[in-house]
């Protein structure tokens, strides 16, 4: 398929009918542009998948006659995006907005009119296989929540805007992952935080506005690093082209012959800071949570499977230059300090859509913990993780928005019995948290080939806390998501089920999002060997390690498809046998008193609430921040 | 000439096929030794030794008092997945897909105890959760350990190696520790704290269900003996000794010792588990027995 | 297999204890003869407070009327089949609060009582003796209980 059909079809097409339906006026008329937008975006991707890796070079575009190159267009764009900035943080009186706006600027000024330009034979645009992934979950996911909003922005005031923003950052989502030339990343990377920024104050109150601020600080922080981190690789490398990285030498340029050797490595740490602000790892975990006042699909499709997985994307592609040194063991520490104490936090809890945010930020500490071991189980692990995990939590945040609608509460303490209530949302809801915590699900199989590889001893290093880290945040994680599911499951004896008010479009996405889960996981085996492919520098391929159905590597093994099927006879062969007679229903023993007893509690405020934890956790985390750099250095 | 015990076909499905059959009534034989034992030493009688295999059918024979079809569709998921791991732990798959696997059933249980609205249940299933943060880091840490020492975490690796016995005792020890968690014993036993929650998440079962979710503890007393039994594989009789003495251990443990709090229980048992099995991890760094 | 089951249910007496006021004082045997010296448990009896788990319910005191109540709601969650003994003079026939304006009267006004086991205090003996009786009842009741199912069975069909 032609490369650059491709791109516009995943790329400028959303951004168009964005456009389109900001102008149609009516809600009937820009349901159908969204919904025609959606599909059009499925396919594009399946498109992709079907056509494979590919190279494709876009240098100038022909405006009436006079080729206008594109990097120029970008670079101006660049600096208008940093004058918005600007201009909000005025507006807002955000110093510390206004103050990393202009810092941005600095290196942004540097990289693009001081610095030598480099000559490069790569293409501009790269699809390989992790692109094709990530592509996947962008347009598959981000279809199934532009149909879900249809449903869930109804009756609202400004959902024009709303609708443009989320199509305008799928078609920026895609462009992130397809592109080759770092400068032309950073841009990209600025227009989610801009979209991420806009959408976080959609309701224009007093919390989303300061919460909005917050996203934008920490994220034009991330940007920074970005930047330094960008014109770094060039002074080393020669090029900002990441296909030719894996190929180029590194050399220390003359201003910074001082530093060691082992400081080859020093753009790449400022890449991962970057990440880290995107991703919400501590201690920039506060964004994230904060990010939470904005509507559910914004949420669903930013803060959970999009947006957020830019970050670690960023750290999986930056993983083979810095295998075995010690910015990689670090970047493992971050992320595992990150998995294990977000899955704590998440405990007490009681805000189901803070419970999700936690959630998130721990899962993606996991992926950056697997990114950071950098060997080729963990590299595997990292990209499936990558998917199973967006899959389940987009689904959950679309869950509890149904739920939201139904109930008026985000509170999982008011969600009890939700199953004689909602039966279809609370299944779906169910299905979601347990496919999050238990074998044979997809976020199981990561975990399983993370220990794994962790489990391989090279010697005595930081890298022994990694196995602390994730055996101690998985039993947490199973701790918040039983309880919820449990709170949804609880119910007194054969209550009356009402008439459920079914709203389609919000519910069709779920379903067919429950769908997906059990095929990707049935699909396991599928995806590692055509979909994963790693770089020689580690020396193994995931086809090498999946045998028949199972994943077989040199000391475990497992079969996803055959646990899938074991796992859903247990399910359901007790639901299809067991009957309840209607004469032996009794109401519970509550000694005999008859009354219905009043459940809660459970949450340990007192020992792990975010007032108590958040001190320490966020001083250990910048800390670490600092260990990064110094690991480069020393 | 080769034994029949040592055919390939007879050690790797026939032995594990019967051994699987013959789990509950075994776990079943234990439970009932386990009551005679606790009787005599408090100078009682005590009841026969296949009293458990006497309440289970009674139980069966029983009428059905039910809430709701959730939590009992969850007892029965308990039993299965208790049954799946046995099955996968005597025909050798690999050790970490087991603990998780057999992490699964708890939490089969815990939800089983959520998903009816009582206030035993609800507490007992508390409970169960902070049991399982106390032991399943001890238990995964132990795995990990046995994967170090035998270079891999496939069963047929322990059987390759020496026995594990001289390279993880203080695993071995850890394991002790964590035995009366299991075995919903004293000082441990407070999920199913009878004289505070009633039976915990099992208050609302009666009948055939309360059966099943009885033959399940059977299987699991059997599984963790027969993961004790792992850290002496080459002589059968040690083995047994082994599986004998942790047993021997926990009735004696129960008898002498009252109920710990919960979260006594979490800082004494994770505090000496996770310096136990830290130390051992020194031990064997140090000596060189493991393997990468 | 059904025989074993009726020897199961023969052997294995699961058993709840309820008190509904008055003195205590049977409640003090029911609880000595879980003690060593009579050790009831070497009959398989074992006191779970859960009316879902118990076969065997033994009830001590006039019923209070605050208690009628609870007494019925614990009688109807316990699966059948189930006994109810009525241990000591109070829940037999009203005791020495015969007649009182707080009870009402003996156990059987308020649920089917099969087996009676006078004293005051009831001996421990007794209680043994009488849970001897109630053992043959609960086989006698399931027996009945199929029944009856057989022949709704039959008669709708």
């Amino acid at each position: 398929m032609d490369g650059l059909l491709l791109l516009s079809l995943t790329i400028l097409m959303p951004a168009i009918f964005g456009v389109i339906s900001y102008l149609l006026p009516g809600y009937d008329l820009k349901k159908y542009a969204v919904v025609l937008c959606a599909l059009m975006l499925s396919a594009a991707s399946l498109l992709v998948l079907y056509s494979g890796p590919n190279h494709i070079t876009i240098g100038s575009i022909n405006v009436s006659g006079a080729a206008v190159s594109i990097s120029s267009i970008i670079t101006i764009l660049d600096f208008l995006l940093l004058l918005i900035f600007l201009y909000f943080g005025i507006r807002d009186k955000e110093y510390k907005v206004m103050a990393l706006a202009m810092l941005q600027a600095i290196p942004l000024v540097y990289l693009e009119f001081i610095m030598p330009a480099s000559q490069s034979a790569a293409s501009t645009f790269e699809i390989d296989d992790l692109s094709i992934v990530m592509c996947l979950i962008v347009s598959l996911i981000g279809s199934l929540i532009l149909i879900y909003s249809i449903g869930y922005m109804k009756g609202d005031k400004n959902v024009s805007s709303f609708f443009l923003l989320m199509m305008l950052f799928l078609g920026d989502m895609n462009a992130l992952i397809f592109t080759n030339d770092l400068s032309w990343l950073i841009f990209f990377w600025e227009v989610t935080t801009l979209c991420s920024f806009l959408l976080i104050r959609h309701y224009r109150d007093e919390i989303s506005i300061k919460a909005s601020d917050r996203a934008l600080w920490m994220n034009l922080l991330g940007g920074v690093g970005l930047v330094i981190g960008i014109v770094l690789v060039e002074e080393f490398y020669g090029t900002r082209f990441l296909t030719d990285l894996l190929n180029a030498h590194a050399t220390l340029p003359g201003a910074l012959s001082f530093l060691p050797t082992a400081a080859l490595v020093l753009p790449f740490a400022f890449l991962a800071f970057g990440a880290f602000t995107k991703s919400a790892l501590m201690p920039f975990n506060s964004w994230l949570t904060g990010a939470m006042v904005a509507p559910t699909p914004v949420s669903a499709l930013l803060h959970s499977s999009t947006m957020v997985n830019a970050g670690v994307y960023m750290l999986i592609r930056i993983a083979p230059f810095i295998v075995g040194s010690m910015l990689s063991s670090v970047i493992a520490i971050v992320g595992g300090f990150s998995f294990m104490f977000c899955a704590l936090l998440a405990v007490s809890q009681t805000d189901s859509k803070r419970i999700l945010a936690y959630s998130t930020i721990s899962y993606l500490g996991l992926i950056a913990l697997c990114a950071g071991i950098n060997t080729g189980l963990a590299l595997t692990a990292a990209v499936a993780l990558l998917v199973f995990h967006a899959v389940s939590k987009g689904m959950l945040f679309m869950c509890v928005g149904e739920i939201t609608h139904l109930i008026d509460s985000r509170n999982i303490e008011k969600m009890e019995g939700l199953i004689t209530k909602a039966p279809l949302v609370a299944i779906i809801t169910v299905v979601g948290l347990i496919s999050l915590m238990a074998p044979p699900f997809g976020v199981f199989v990561g975990k399983w080939l993370a220990l794994q590889s962790v489990s391989s001893f090279k010697g005595i290093s930081i890298s022994l806390l990694d196995i602390f880290f994730i055996i101690f945040g998985s039993i947490f994680s199973v701790f918040y998501y039983s309880k919820w599911t449990g709170k949804l499951l609880a119910s007194g004896p054969a209550e009356v089920e009402k008439g459920q008010r079914h709203n389609w479009y919000m519910e069709i996405p779920l379903l067919i999002l429950l769908g997906g889960i059990f095929v990707s996981v049935a699909l396991t085996s599928l995806f590692f060997t055509n979909l994963i492919n790693l770089q020689p520098v580690y020396g193994i391929q995931p086809s090498q390690f999946v045998i028949g159905q199972a994943i077989q590597s040199a000391i475990g093994s497992f079969s996803p498809l055959m646990f899938l099927v074991i796992f859903l006879v247990i399910i359901i062969v007790p639901i299809v046998i067991i009957r309840v007679p209607k004469a032996s229903v009794t109401p519970t023993y509550s000694c005999g008193t008859g009354s219905e007893p009043e459940l809660g509690g459970g949450y340990f405020e007192g020992l792990i609430g975010e007032s108590m934890m958040l001190r320490y956790l966020d001083l250990i985390g910048i800390l670490l921040l600092v260990a990064i750099f110094l690991a480069v250095i020393i | 000439m080769t034994q029949i015990w040592e055919e390939p076909i007879v050690y790797t499905y026939v032995i594990p096929a019967i051994l699987l059959l013959l789990s509950p009534l075994i776990g079943g034989l234990l439970t009932g030794v386990d009551r005679r034992a606790t009787a005599r030493l408090q100078n009682r009688r005590g009841p026969p030794i296949i009293q458990p295999f006497y309440d289970v059918f009674k139980l069966f024979g029983k009428e059905d008092k039910i809430v709701n079809k959730t939590y009992l569709v969850f007892g029965v998921a308990y039993l299965l997945t208790v049954i799946l791991s046995t099955a996968l732990l005597v025909f050798h798959y690999d050790l970490l897909v087991i603990t998780f696997i057999f992490g699964l059933s708890f939490i089969f249980l815990v939800l089983a105890g959520y998903s009816v609205r009582s206030q035993f249940s609800y507490v007992g299933s508390n409970r169960e959760l902070l049991q399982m943060l106390t032991y399943e880091p001890i238990l995964l840490l132990v795995v990990i350990l046995i994967r170090l020492a035998s270079g891999s975490f496939q069963m047929d690796a322990i059987y390759k190696v020496g026995p594990l016995l001289y390279s993880l005792p203080l695993a071995l020890a850890a394991i002790f520790l964590i035995l009366p968690i299991k075995f919903r014993k004293s000082p441990f036993d407070i999920s199913a704290a009878h004289q505070e929650i009633a039976q915990g998440p099992m208050t609302e079962y009666s009948g055939r269900y309360l059966g099943i979710v009885e033959t399940a503890h059977f299987f699991e007393t059997f599984f963790i003996l027969w993961f004790i039994g792992l850290f002496y594989v080459q002589n059968w009789i040690v083995r047994l000794g082994l599986m004998l003495i942790a047993y021997v251990f926990s009735i004696v443990v129960d008898n002498a010792t009252a109920r710990l709090r919960v979260d006594q229980m979490f800082k004494q048992v994770s505090i000496a588990g996770l310096a136990l099995v830290g130390l051992n991890l020194v031990y064997i760094l140090i000596m060189g027995r493991w393997i990468a | 297999m059904s025989s074993f089951t009726e020897l199961s249910r023969k052997k294995s007496p699961w058993v709840i204890h309820v008190g509904t006021g008055g003195c205590n004082g049977c409640d003090l045997e029911i609880l000595s003869c879980l003690t060593p010296r009579f050790d009831v448990s070497r009959f398989g009896v074992y006191s779970t407070g859960n009316p879902k788990h118990a076969d065997v319910m033994l009830c001590v005191g006039p019923v209070t009327l605050k208690y009628k109540e609870i007494i019925t709601n614990l009688y109807n969650q316990m699966p059948d089949p189930k006994v109810v003994m009525a241990v000591g003079t109070c829940a037999s026939t009203g005791g020495i609060y015969q007649g009182c304006y707080g009870t009402c009267g003996s156990l059987d006004q308020v649920v089917p009582v099969d087996v009676y086991v006078p004293g005051c205090n009831v001996r421990p003996e007794a209680i043994i003796d009488g849970l001897v009786l109630a053992l043959d009842i609960l086989n006698e009741k399931e027996r009945k209980i199929l029944e009856e199912k057989k022949n709704k069975a039959s008669g709708v069909a």
